[in-house]
């Protein structure tokens, strides 16, 4: 439904965006990840024909995006990171104005304003003037002129920015519930959004993809861990150096030394609990071999867990500048 | 060209929404009322083209007013972005602002329509000079709001469009200025002849000459496609 292929922008001498490569099938929800300043506000626009690709180019329902801009507009719905909204019209006014722009027919305009003020939950507002509407309403506002025209192709930048908490639940419930029949983008930098919306996620960072996967795949691979804790009750002096015997275990370190600055994500541990940090190679399991360990030295085996890194860490560490690798599947 | 009347339209109301169409409305017709009152003064000498050249004086300072939101107002709020993610044309987007603000000039010229019949109480007043006032007037709205719809596609604040405007009108009056002085000088004729405020005095007198509609018309047009330029290069910058 959309291919992207190989887009670039470059804005006077700066790079916003290099050599965008990705695809999204029919049904699909895909996840735009990336910090502030990635490019992705730069990528959609590039699709929703707001701008031209330095290089490269895309289609979005089998419709070049430069050859054939207009097609791909009738065919898309797009919610900028700014609402577009006029602040002198009601809500109503609006979505009507943006339906006749968008060739919705005289006879349907109807049915499609009231489908888009419950796309957005705007009956209670619908005759309010935009101008006196909150923050969460205009993006609600904002959201509703994007589906007015039911379009198949729905490109959403930042969709609950500037919700509360519960809006933002409803929103993810909204959007989930287009993806029967609509192919979505959705950009953001607030994770749940990701993992509980999208089917694929594309990590973004300094205008290039550093990642592409499933949010449960990336989740698993990435966030293999090579850290275990151990929490015991009766550590011996040398635990420590035996530990660290064990095949596939690289480090092992004590973590309450001193009680005052216990520290770690220890915190809740009383002063009979002691931990240890073991650093593992990344293909070895060794939980059997710790527990076994543990028990006939008679420690007192209290905990032991392999930390699974969160969606967050592994954005966290993609993007962090440096780690710059171009791992793709 | 559905979409073109639906921009216009759209634009129009606007005006409506704020308190700057009263008082533009009001001002205009206040000016011109007065302007008709100090001119019965005299019914013998009765001439209405000294009265619809100072209206043409004030539209230079009405003009930018109306104009200076037309585009530079979505670009700093961000709804270009939805105007253009629409399917919608630079033309279609460019024609229907400036129809909305020419119609808008219109109606200026609407309600000052039914002054100089209400002369014709006081005195027989030559209706052709009346009409060719009004197609002058008309004129002369269709390139100010082309010239202001363009300095408002340059640049997103309001205030700077305005003045660019303004300073823009101004210099094409000046341009008359000298040709006004010494009308016998080929130098100043020329230099006149590029001026707006060259080309609607015959018409005030009655006299709608090709030549100066074909003016008006290439400086409407000229200025109608630099925004579709302008418009356009959003995609390339
Ligand atoms: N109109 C513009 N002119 C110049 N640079 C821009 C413009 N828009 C964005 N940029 C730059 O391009 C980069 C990507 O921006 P953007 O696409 O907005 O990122 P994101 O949406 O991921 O936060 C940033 O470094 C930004 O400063
Ligand atoms: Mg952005």
């Amino acid at each position: 439904m959309i291919e992207v292929e190989h887009l670039s922008k470059v804005y006077g001498a700066a790079l916003a965006v290099r050599d965008l490569s990705f695809r999204v099938g029919k049904g699909e929800i895909l996840g735009f990840l990336g910090p502030n300043g990635a490019g992705k506000t730069t990528t959609m626009r590039i699709l929703t024909c707001f701008m031209a690709p330095t290089a490269g180019t895309a289609r979005i329902a089998g419709h070049d995006i430069l050859e054939n801009s207009l097609e791909v507009r009738r065919n898309i719905g797009y919610l900028p990171e700014n609402v577009p909204l006029y602040p002198e019209m009601t809500v109503r006014d609006y979505l009507g104005y943006v339906a006749a722009l968008r060739s919705v027919p005289q006879n349907k305009r109807a049915e499609r304003l009231e489908a888009a003020l419950d796309a957005g939950k705007l009956e209670d507002r619908a005759d309010t003037i935009i101008r006196k509407l909150s923050k969460g309403y205009r993006q609600r506002v904002g959201i509703a002129q994007a589906v007015i025209h039911d379009p198949p192709v729905l490109i959403l930048d930042e969709p609950s920015a500037g919700l509360d908490p519960r809006q933002r639940v409803e929103t993810r419930q909204f959007i989930r519930s287009l993806s029967k029949d609509h192919t979505i983008i959705l950009s953001t930098h607030i994770l749940p959004d990701v993992q509980e919306t999208c089917s694929r996620v594309v990590i973004i960072n300094k205008g290039a993809i550093v990642a592409e996967d499933t949010p449960e795949h990336l989740g698993a691979t990435r966030g293999r861990s090579t850290r275990l804790t151990l929490a015991v009750r009766r550590p011996a002096g040398d635990a420590a150096q035996k530990l660290q015997k064990i095949k596939g275990v690289t480090a092992a370190q004590r973590q309450d030394g001193d009680k005052s600055a216990a520290g770690g994500n220890g915190n809740g541990r009383d002063a009979n609990e002691h931990t240890f940090l073991l650093n593992v190679t990344p293909d070895a399991d060794v939980r059997e071999e710790v527990a076994r360990l543990t028990v006939n030295e008679g420690w007192g085996l209290l905990e032991l867990h392999r930390e699974r890194n969160s969606l967050e860490d592994i954005f966290l560490e993609l993007t962090t500048s440096g780690a710059v690798d171009t791992e793709e599947t | 060209m559905a979409k073109i009347g639906l921009i216009a339209w759209k634009e129009l109301k606007t005006y409506f929404t704020s308190w700057i169409a009263y008082v533009l409305i009001t001002g205009w017709l206040f000016i011109a009322g007065l302007l008709f009152l100090l001119v019965l003064q005299r019914p013998q000498e009765f001439q209405v083209s000294p009265i619809y050249n100072i209206l043409v004086t004030i539209m230079l300072f009405i003009a930018p007013l109306v104009t200076m939101r037309l585009v530079a107002e979505e670009r700093s709020s961000g709804s270009l972005e939805m105007l253009f993610t629409s399917p919608l044309t630079e033309w279609q987007v460019t024609l229907g602002k400036f129809f909305g603000a020419w119609a808008f000039i219109g109606i200026l010229l609407l309600v000052t329509l039914h002054l100089p019949f209400f002369a014709t109480h006081y005195g027989s007043i030559d209706t052709g000079p009346v009409w060719g006032s009004y197609i002058a007037l008309l004129c002369v709205g269709a390139a100010f709001m082309s010239f202001g719809l363009f300095c408002s596609s340059l640049t997103e604040s309001q205030v700077v469009a305005g003045f660019l405007t303004f300073g823009g009108l101004m210099i094409s009056w000046m341009l008359n200025w000298p040709a006004q002085e010494m009308p016998t000088s080929d130098v100043a004729g020329f230099i006149g002849h590029w001026s707006v405020f060259s080309h609607f005095q015959d018409m005030m007198r009655g006299a709608v000459d090709t030549k100066d509609l074909i003016f008006f018309l290439s400086f409407t047009v000229l200025f109608l496609f630099a925004t579709v330029r302008v418009l356009e290069s959003r995609k390339w910058r």
